[in-house]
């Protein structure tokens, strides 16, 4: 017996689940005997086949896991998978725009849902369709499973057991195939499987029977609206009675990626940098506006100069603050091209910029003196022209780093980080010179005693360092020394090769 | 030169000091220093420990503390004399107290006022004070005078010999000493590691990300006076004697005030004891005492006269009074307990003819010791005696002892794991491989495959950490129930800190300490069979008034020791372990003597010391008592020749060996803690010469020596055994006549013993207990009696289980479901609702559980039912009530039911899951329980069984023992080491397995057959439970 049904879709659904998605987003080839294990939140979410056979089981605690197969353990990478599914609806784009991504939170299976009846005719029918798609997906080398039904939550769950798509089915059939399916398949809501569990409910007939025979309300009653509404789009029910059909909810339509891309061509070609200037202008006021509309900001822009004879060469353009405007990029582009040549004389130049994001709510310090925000933007855009100049490993700051071991106690870091200015108490209270010689450099031992660069006295110390045992032992006692020049210098003994070093030189 | 090192950290600061308090007194003896102060950070944890070390080697002992105060200033303040160590005591009372657990907040405006005998070391460390010394010192040295000192502390720190000009002007200018005073955080400074990881623990990070945290290098050592003379001037290092030749105070003079408000004016602590104990006496025999227990009782009076423990006496007399007139059961044990003043004060009920009491272990004068009596109360009332005990003598004069708890090697492995940076899967691996039965080579091994990446060098630092890590003290938690109760003030003889529990207290000293200290200690003890005892008691009462108290008891009852013969002792006290059954049918017990025996048998000491097998077989006449002499027939006769309890060691060691009283306790004690670090063997010589001279052959003296050897740390008093036996015996005699009483009282105490619930219950009905399910018109909260007709069961009682057992259900909702049904029952789902507060989860867990059957049918659409419930409503009452829809799914079937009961009771009335299992195969060609008996010994056979219990007992070279469970009992299982390796994973997983191996049925001098199978191969079939309810749905 068929639940009630108030309307009659023409839509049809293609669900394609990738089972494998966790390693798939993780680019990991799986051979027959890699053990492997893909893990969130210290369980077990994906086991390789080699895994399962050695007693691995999605749920398992990591720990077990290793203890029973000695697996790799590999970190799930949600994101990656995110990536991986919008990269691949912007390929499925070219069948069919009508494209959703299904995420499940409770469990590791994630897909894609097409919906295809005003695609068919194109491909073919149902059957040709679904053949070109897996062989799609073949060719990706990517595990799919398909579903097809009359609503996407419905293909979804029918992709969980393996019907033979022939291209005739019609709804009766879907609902017919979903009644089999067990009721755990509605694994997004756990709550309400397990009440219908403990009320007796082991398949998706079962709830179907309940319906038909008490209406959907003794359900929704029970187990609340949302999960009465999955059941009506599984079903193709109409809950209320409102010919639905004819307002049917739109089927959300694929937006492939939006992104800036403009060219000009020129009249003749150009062989003087000057000369770009002004279109390169033009096109970042391009940018801007295409930004600006869209309130957009981005870091990154690319310039493509090409010739007549197809000769191609792109220049990338950063910026470490995003921007929505296009002052910096047109200074920081003129910087680039200053630093080179043409490298032929150019017939188009082209601007794009994939890479944007939705401009940063900042919350701004009530700041009355402009004096102050204008020094910082003359700085940020001062340390950005440099990096144009002189490249970006070039360019960074010092900040502390906690360490006895003075070569070790400071660090790199970009421009943009926050930089660490602390010193702890123990090297307050100690003698440091500011001027630190990394590495260390080594002191001659004449018969008239310590020579660097002059003749060395010891006058205080020893302070000694000794630690980093777990890694490369040091063992070192330092000492304040003075040269015959009178220059003072901060000098050590390394306690394990028996060799002293100068250290710093105070100012 | 002279020297005493006065700033010691030990690693009783804890997570900071890496070495143990004697370890520094050892190291400070034999560098050849004058003293040693231990200092740790406003505690006195550690001195005890450091005390009884100095005790041994003769070593001149300074106490004292370490301070931060909240202006940043840092002290040491020294005890010189006894009132100093009093004020000093009440100091770190005083911060600890202000502070939560674990912290403390000392201010400098206490010091003066509060300090007024101690020595002050100012510990100076200019640029990192947030006082400026100068600043204060006119404060300072106005308060402290000639007390005050500052202390030098060189640790190449670098700037120390710029810093130094100042203190010594400053010093010059106010005329304060200064005195060399190095910090010590280690007493050898290779163990700058294990100090590295204790700081990485204690900031929660890796050693790598602790940077200048970590101490800048390993200097906060001990010393040779060489070193000293190089980094301190002399006159530094002269003053270090100035300061120790103040201290005059010995830990030693710390003197004990018993309470004294116990005794009733005009009367000494003898006349009040002498008079309750003659009133005790009348009662305990009232036609007349006969005259060896009142030799006996003289002779324990005059003793405790002779050593003025008449106080300690009246104390426990005093708490057990009060328990007894609140009706809490209750029962003194341990060495004093079993005398006869005991028994004539009612804190015992083991009369002197029931065992033989070794006097020497009552009390000794020679030993200078306070005895040793711990009382067990039901552990659901103990509260109440603590807190009579608190309102008696208030919170300064009684406070508990703590207990340190320190690193085992599973918290070892995960703290060092940590500290080192190892990725928390490898450090869960360790942890967990540990625990099991690997040997570090397989550990390695392990490790390699599984792929972890883990540098060799590291993990040798790390089997080194944890190593030495294990035994560190890792904080101070309150001991069980040990209680200091004192005349005065006990914060003048030790510290009183916060525990983690609200309006709880505890000494800075643990039971080791107390002993050593010889301080009075009452152990206010929990045990959860006295609870059972008093609740089957009061369920007994209300059929039987005959029946009240444990006294009511009939002894040495021979229906009771024919069951014990049996082995059918689950749930009964002390005798209800795997071990202990199996033992039953052997040593077949008979009467009381027996069951103290069997108690003490079945313990790590007499198994090791392989006198087991050698009792049973003299017990069963297949073997003579061999004992030489009858000296030694006087103490052993009575175990057939075999040493089974320590006394027996005492008084072998007295009549044999010729040890006087004292030695023979050196000998316990040093039995007491062999495998550490033991002095046992140093009496191996004085034992074997002095038996040898008593004319004993050799042979003999070497086999008694490796005997008590063998008991090692685990040997049992036989007057805990003969305490414990009391207990085995009237739970045993509970269970054997008023079985219902029985098993209810123990449902109703739980958790406690060996089973759960679900195993007690499945014991219960093969007793043929009539157990009827939870009920909600009529169960109460707790199980209770409901009587049965003879058609039901052959015992008048059954038991009526109750809401408490329900998993999920608001336990307050549940207590109060009682009180909503009043007299009235519930009519329907509707009326539930409206009589209670229950909410529609909590009806749904109600109707999960089958608790509702009678109101809305089964589990299914009383669910279905409940799930429709709206919050009561008047308005809506009416119209709710008549919208009713059905369910269309078919009912639970029995296998659903019988899951369902599990998850939701944790246990079944229904058929056994292995009945259910039974006509299947493979199941179909295994044997039951009851079967095997029957079988041949040694043939093969298979089983099958529910998993519920694994153990793997450290006497038992590596096997372990499984028990599995099915619908006739419980099947004891052995698994051998090698089969443990190739099952590994059926061993970690399973629920239900299936054996096959070979049966061992002992029939020989044994009052029941006793039956184990040895396994062979093991399988795993945990997914026939799952499977069970789907797979049944085909067949309806």
């Amino acid at each position: 017996m068929s639940p009630r049904t108030g309307y009659h879709s023409s839509r049809l659904w293609l669900a394609l689940r990738l089972p494998d998605l966790p390693v798939h987003a993780l680019a990991i080839d799986v051979r027959d005997d890699l053990v492997l294990a893909i893990i969130e939140k210290r369980h077990v979410v994906w086991a390789s086949p080699a895994a399962i056979a050695k007693g691995v089981q999605q749920h398992m605690d990591a720990s077990t896991a290793q203890l029973l197969s000695g697996c790799i353990h590999q970190e799930r990478e949600p994101e990656s998978e995110q990536r991986l599914l919008a990269e691949l609806s912007a390929q499925l784009y070219a069948f069919t725009p009508y494209i959703e991504t299904y995420v499940s939170k409770q469990i590791p299976q994630s897909g894609l849902l097409l919906e295809i009846s005003s695609c068919l005719m194109l491909f073919g029918g149902v059957q040709k369709f679904t053949d070109m798609i897996l062989q799609f997906f073949v060719e990706k080398k990517l595990i799919v499973v398909v579903g097809l039904a009359h609503s996407a939550k419905a293909a979804w769950l029918l992709s969980f057991n393996h019907f033979v798509i022939h291209g005739d089915e019609n709804r009766q059939l879907f609902i017919e195939r979903l009644q089999q399916l067990p009721i755990q398949l509605l694994h997004d809501y756990p709550a309400q499987i397990d009440a219908l569990e403990k009320t007796g409910f082991v398949t998706l007939g079962d709830i179907a029977r309940q319906i038909a025979a008490q209406s959907i309300s003794s359900i929704k009653k029970r187990l609340g609206p949302e999960f009465a509404q999955t059941l009506c789009e599984i079903f193709g029910i109409d809950q209320d009675f409102q010919q639905a059909s004819l307002f049917e909810k739109p089927v959300v339509m694929y937006k492939p990626q939006e992104f800036f891309a403009e060219e000009i061509q020129f009249e003749y070609p150009i062989h003087q940098i000057d000369q770009l200037q002004a279109p390169v202008e033009y096109l970042l006021q391009q940018l801007a506006n295409f930004l600006r509309k869209r309130q957009w900001e981005t870091h990154q822009i690319e310039w493509v100069l090409a010739d007549i004879y197809h000769s191609k060469e792109t220049m990338p353009v950063y910026a470490d603050t995003a921007q929505s405007h296009w002052q910096l990029f047109f200074d920081l582009t003129l910087i680039q091209l200053e630093n080179r040549d043409l490298p032929f004389e150019v017939d188009t130049l082209a601007l794009s910029c994939r890479n944007s994001q939705p401009i940063q709510a900042q919350s701004q310090l009530l700041e009355f003196s402009a004096r102050r925000k204008h020094n910082s933007q003359a700085f940020t855009t001062t340390a950005a022209k440099l990096k144009a100049r002189l490249g970006e490993a070039n360019i960074y700051k010092l900040s502390y780093r906690d360490s006895y071991i003075p070569e070790d106690s400071n660090q790199r870091i970009a421009l943009n980080q926050p930089c660490n200015q602390q010193l702890p108490e123990r090297h307050l209270a100690s003698l440091r010179p500011n001027w630190l010689l990394t590495p260390p450099v080594e002191i001659e031992v004449r018969q008239r005693g310590l020579y660097w660069r002059g003749y060395l006295t010891l006058l205080a110390g020893p302070e000694r360092l000794q630690g980093n045992w777990w890694k490369t032992p040091s063992a070192r006692d330092y000492f304040l020394a003075e040269r015959n020049d009178y220059v003072r210098l901060w000098v050590f003994r390394d306690l394990h090769k028996k060799q002293w070093y100068v250290q710093g030189i105070y100012g | 030169m002279r020297y005493a090192h006065l700033f010691t950290t030990t690693n009783f600061t804890f997570l900071t000091g890496a070495s143990h308090p004697p370890e520094y007194v050892y190291r400070a003896a034999e560098l050849g220093y004058e003293a040693i102060a231990i200092t740790d950070e406003c505690s006195l944890a550690g001195v005890v420990k450091a005390f009884v070390a100095a005790q041994e080697l003769q070593f001149k002992l300074i106490v004292g503390s370490r301070f931060t105060l909240s202006n940043g200033m840092r002290l040491v303040v020294i005890a010189p004399t006894r009132i100093a160590y009093a004020e000093l005591s009440g100091f770190i009372t005083l911060a600890r107290r202000r502070a939560a657990k674990g912290e403390y907040e000392a201010h400098f405006e206490d010091l003066r006022f509060r300090l007024q005998n101690c020595l002050i070391i100012w510990l100076g460390q200019l640029g990192c004070d947030i006082v400026e010394p100068e600043t204060i010192v006119d404060q300072l040295y106005n308060a402290f005078k000639k007390r005050l000192w500052i202390g030098i502390d060189h640790q190449l720190w670098g700037g120390e010999q710029e810093v130094f000009p100042r203190w010594l002007a400053l010093s010059r200018k106010k005329n304060i000493p200064l005195v060399a005073c190095g910090h010590a955080l280690m007493h050898e400074k290779n163990r700058k590691p294990l100090q590295d990881a204790l700081t990485a623990i204690r900031h929660n990070t890796s050693i790598d990300e602790l940077g200048t945290k970590l101490e800048p290098n390993a200097e906060a050592y001990l010393k040779s006076l060489n070193q000293l003379t190089r980094l301190y001037p002399e006159a530094l290092l002269e003053e270090t004697n100035v300061i120790a030749d103040l201290c005059t105070f010995s830990m030693e003079e710390l003197c004990y005030q018993y309470p004294q408000e116990l005794v009733p004016e005009n009367y000494t602590p003898t006349q009040y004891l002498r008079n309750l104990v003659d009133y005790g006496k009348r009662e305990r025999w009232p036609d007349g005492v006969p005259s060896h227990v009142e030799d006996t009782l003289e002779k324990e009076l005059g003793l405790i006269e002779e050593v003025s423990y008449e106080y300690y006496f009246l104390t426990v007399y005093d708490i057990v009074q009060f328990a007894r007139k609140q009706n809490i059961l209750c029962q003194g044990r341990g060495s004093a307990a079993n005398s006869v003043v005991c028994y004539c004060l009612f804190i015992t009920e083991i009369s002197p003819d029931r065992i033989k009491v070794l006097f020497e272990r009552f009390l000794s004068k020679e030993r200078d010791e306070p005895p040793d009596i711990d009382v067990d109360f039901e552990h659901s009332r103990r509260e109440e005696v603590i807190q009579y005990i608190y309102a008696k003598y208030g919170r300064e004069r009684a406070a508990i002892a703590a207990t340190v708890i320190t690193y085992r090697s599973r918290s070892a492995v995960r703290d060092i794991g940590k500290a080192l940076g190892m990725e928390d899967t490898l450090v869960d691996l360790l942890a967990k491989s540990m625990a099991w039965w690997d040997k570090p080579a397989d550990l390695l091994k392990r490790i390699e495959a599984s792929g972890l990446q883990v540098q060799q060098k590291m993990l040798k630092h790390f089997f080194i950490l944890v190593d030495q890590i294990r035994g560190f003290p890792r904080h101070l938690s309150q001991h069980v129930g040990g209680f200091v109760i004192a005349q005065d003030k006990i914060s003048d003889l030790v510290p009183i800190e916060n525990a983690s529990m609200p309006d709880r207290t505890l000494i800075q000293w643990d039971k080791e300490d107390l002993e050593a200290m010889r301080l009075l200690k009452v152990d206010v003890l929990a045990l959860g069979m006295l609870t059972v005892l008093r609740k089957a008691l009061d369920y007994i009462h209300s059929y039987n008034p005959a029946i009240q108290s444990l006294q009511d008891i009939s002894e040495e009852d021979p229906a009771t020791y024919k069951m014990l013969c049996a082995g059918d002792s689950v749930g009964t006290f002390q005798v209800e372990s795997r071990a202990q059954m199996a033992m039953l049918p052997r040593l077949k017990p008979k009467k009381f003597y027996d069951l103290v025996v069997q108690i003490a048998i079945v313990r790590p000491g007499p198994i090791q010391g392989g006198m087991v097998h050698p009792y049973l077989r003299r017990r069963n006449g297949l073997e003579k008592d061999d004992s030489p002499t009858e000296a030694i027939k006087a103490v052993l006769g009575e175990t057939f020749g075999i040493p089974i309890f320590q006394e027996q060691v005492i008084r072998l060691a007295m009549v044999a060996a010729g040890f006087t009283g004292g030695e023979a306790d050196q000998l316990r004690r040093a039995m007491a803690s062999w495998g550490k670090n033991s002095t046992l063997m140093k009496f191996e010589k004085q034992f074997i010469d002095g038996m040898l001279n008593g004319g004993y052959n050799k042979d003999f003296a070497i086999r008694l020596f490796e005997q008590v050897k063998g008991f090692g740390g685990y040997g049992f008093p036989e007057s805990h055994s003969a305490s414990f036996a009391l207990l085995a015996y009237s739970s045993s005699w509970i269970k054997c006549h008023h079985p219902a009483a029985f098993y209810c009282a123990l449902l109703n105490s739980q958790p406690m013993g060996f089973y759960s619930p679900s195993q007690l219950i499945q014991d219960a009905l093969r007793h043929d207990i009539a157990v009827f399910p939870v009920d909600i018109n009529c169960s109460n909260y707790e199980h209770r009696l409901e009587k049965v007709s003879p058609s039901v069961s052959s015992h008048p009682f059954g038991i009526r289980l109750g809401f408490c057992e329900i998993k999920n259900l608001d336990n307050s909702k549940a207590q109060l479901l009682e009180v909503w049904r009043a007299d009235k029952p519930f009519t329907s789902l509707q009326d539930l609702s409206r009589r209670s507060t229950l909410t529609a989860i909590d009806l749904q867990c109600l109707a999960s559980a089958d608790v509702l059957r009678s109101l809305s049918g089964d589990r299914h659409a009383s669910r279905w039912a409940a799930a429709a419930i709206n919050p009561f409503s008047e308005l809506l009452d009416d119209a709710e009530a008549g919208e009713q829809d059905n369910l269309f799914t078919p009912a639970p079937t029995i296998e659903q039911d019988v899951l369902n009961d599990y998850d939701t009771l944790g246990l079944t009335l229904r058929p056994h899951l292995m009945s259910l299992l039974r006509n299947e195969y493979p199941f179909n060609r295994c044997k039951t329980y009851a079967e095997l008996k029957d079988l041949r010994h040694g043939s093969f056979v298979r089983v099958a069984g529910l998993v519920t219990g694994r153990q793997r007992p450290g006497t038992a070279s590596g096997a372990l023992f499984l028990t599995l469970e099915d619908e006739t009992g419980n099947i004891n299982i052995i698994v051998w080491k090698g089969t443990q390796e190739t099952f590994r994973k059926v061993l970690l997983t399973s629920r239900l397995l299936l054996i096959k191996g070979t049966v061992e049925v002992n029939n020989d001098n044994v009052s029941s057959p006793v039956v184990h199978v040895l396994a062979g191969q093991l399988h795993d079939y945990s997914e026939r439970i799952e499977s069970l309810s789907l797979k049944s749905r085909d067949f309806h």
